[in-house]
């Protein structure tokens, strides 16, 4: 859609959305200069993350937790991947694309698989699992039609599988 | 050997727990000492200036445009300009943001439409949301079997609403715009060209003061048709 509306939640709302803004923008400066070497193509994505998070702060529980740490995180990485992949002449592979390490103690299991995903596999599944994104909330943060999401979740939960069962053998 | 969604939500948790007490080694680099000013600056404004507070306030995206990148509030300050006294907008290459300075809220939106409309389209629908009411109009090919849709939305002006309008290149369109005016108000037409199948589309904004209420307009018609209806708008009787 060309334009869209934002309504701005309640007063206090704001005065907490204002707070995570303070709390979490170095963080995110931080994230996107990883992928964004130039500092404007930077601070474009943590602008665009920010949009996205004001859009779906109900799923925000607190400020200061590593729930919504993570959170900021995946959404200013899915901004700053989404621009580089904009300004790049050839398009890579979505799979092939590297993320922003996550420490996991490396013990085969369910959890350590899914932090070794690809980048966008790994998103979604984090979104839809521990977010509770809906399909169609996913498909506005992917720029994706449903149907193309529950393909790329479907996509994703294989690879998951995959990786599990790798892992598992490998431990 | 298929994962279960408790399996998956069980997982997801662990991996996000991980991630949100991850050492990020650049986690203290912070903005520049000048923009931390700017930022503490527009805080105390807030306070002081009630404008600038109601814009501070009700808007944190504005504030994301004020704050993020020692530019912006440079463009802010030179090309955020009282359009039409109750609206101001701040542009970049890439998105204009529409703010209002007045909240007009308070009764149910009134019902309006279009007086005018091309041949060949029909009204469909007029649906209520909480704060917006959108009025839908298409025109149907029995032939082609071809379903061009247009409609208009408003809503009333209001400090808790900030308007984005993406411009420039965008997800495959082409956006750009130009200085219209709609029964002599101030009026925004933005031209979409979709890149892929070459279609092009107008999405025109503009507020009618008097009524209190802020107006867009979407079609694939001309830009003067486009015009003509968003003219031709009135309240129901």
């Amino acid at each position: 859609m060309l334009i869209y509306l934002q309504t701005l939640p309640t007063e206090p709302e704001r005065r907490s959305f204002e707070a995570l803004y303070l709390r979490y923008r170095g963080l995110m400066l931080s994230v996107a200069r990883r992928f964004l070497p130039e500092p404007q193509d930077a601070e474009d994505a943590v602008h665009q993350a920010f949009l996205s998070i004001l859009k779906n702060f109900h799923k925000i529980s607190g400020i200061d937790c590593p729930e919504t740490r993570a959170f900021v995180v995946i959404i200013v990485e899915r901004k700053a991947l989404d621009i580089l992949r904009s300004r790049q002449k050839t398009v890579p592979l979505a799979e092939m694309e590297p993320g922003v390490d996550i420490p996991m103690p490396g013990d085969g299991s369910l959890a350590d698989a899914l932090a070794k995903l690809p980048v966008r596999y790994r998103q979604v599944l984090l979104l839809r699992f521990a977010y509770g994104y809906t399909t169609r909330e996913l498909a506005k943060e992917f720029g994706m039609t449903q149907s193309s999401v529950q393909k790329l979740i479907w996509r994703a939960k294989e690879a998951l599988e995959k990786q599990y069962a790798e892992g598992g053998a490998e431990g | 050997m298929k994962l279960t969604d408790q399996q998956l939500e069980q997982a997801a948790k662990q991996v996000i727990n991980a991630l949100g007490s991850a050492p990020f080694a650049e986690e203290e680099q912070t903005v520049s000492p000048a923009f931390e000013e700017q930022m503490a600056r527009l805080l105390k404004q807030r306070k002081r200036r009630k404008w600038l507070k109601r814009i501070a306030c009700s808007a944190a995206s504005v504030l994301l445009l004020l704050v993020i990148g020692g530019g912006l509030l440079l463009t802010f300050d030179l090309e955020a300009q009282a359009i039409a006294g109750a609206w101001y907008r701040s542009v970049s290459a890439e998105r204009h943001t529409y703010r209002f300075t007045e909240d007009r809220r308070g009764q149910p939106l009134p019902d309006y439409e279009a007086t005018w409309i091309p041949e060949g389209y029909r009204y469909t629908k007029t649906t209520r949301f909480k704060n917006t009411t959108r009025v839908g109009y298409r025109k149907e090919s029995r032939y082609e079997r071809y379903i061009t849709p247009m409609g208009f939305e408003y809503f009333w002006i209001s400090d808790q609403v900030t308007m984005l309008v993406h411009v420039g290149d965008y997800g495959g369109h082409t956006i750009t715009e130009q200085p219209v005016t709609v029964n002599g108000n101030t009026a925004y037409l933005y031209e979409d060209i979709n890149r892929w199948n070459n279609t092009r589309n107008y999405d025109l904004v503009w507020i009618d003061r008097e009524a209190g209420l802020v107006f867009r307009l979407g079609t694939s018609l001309s830009a003067e048709e486009t015009i003509a209806v968003a003219e031709s708008i009135r309240p129901v009787k």
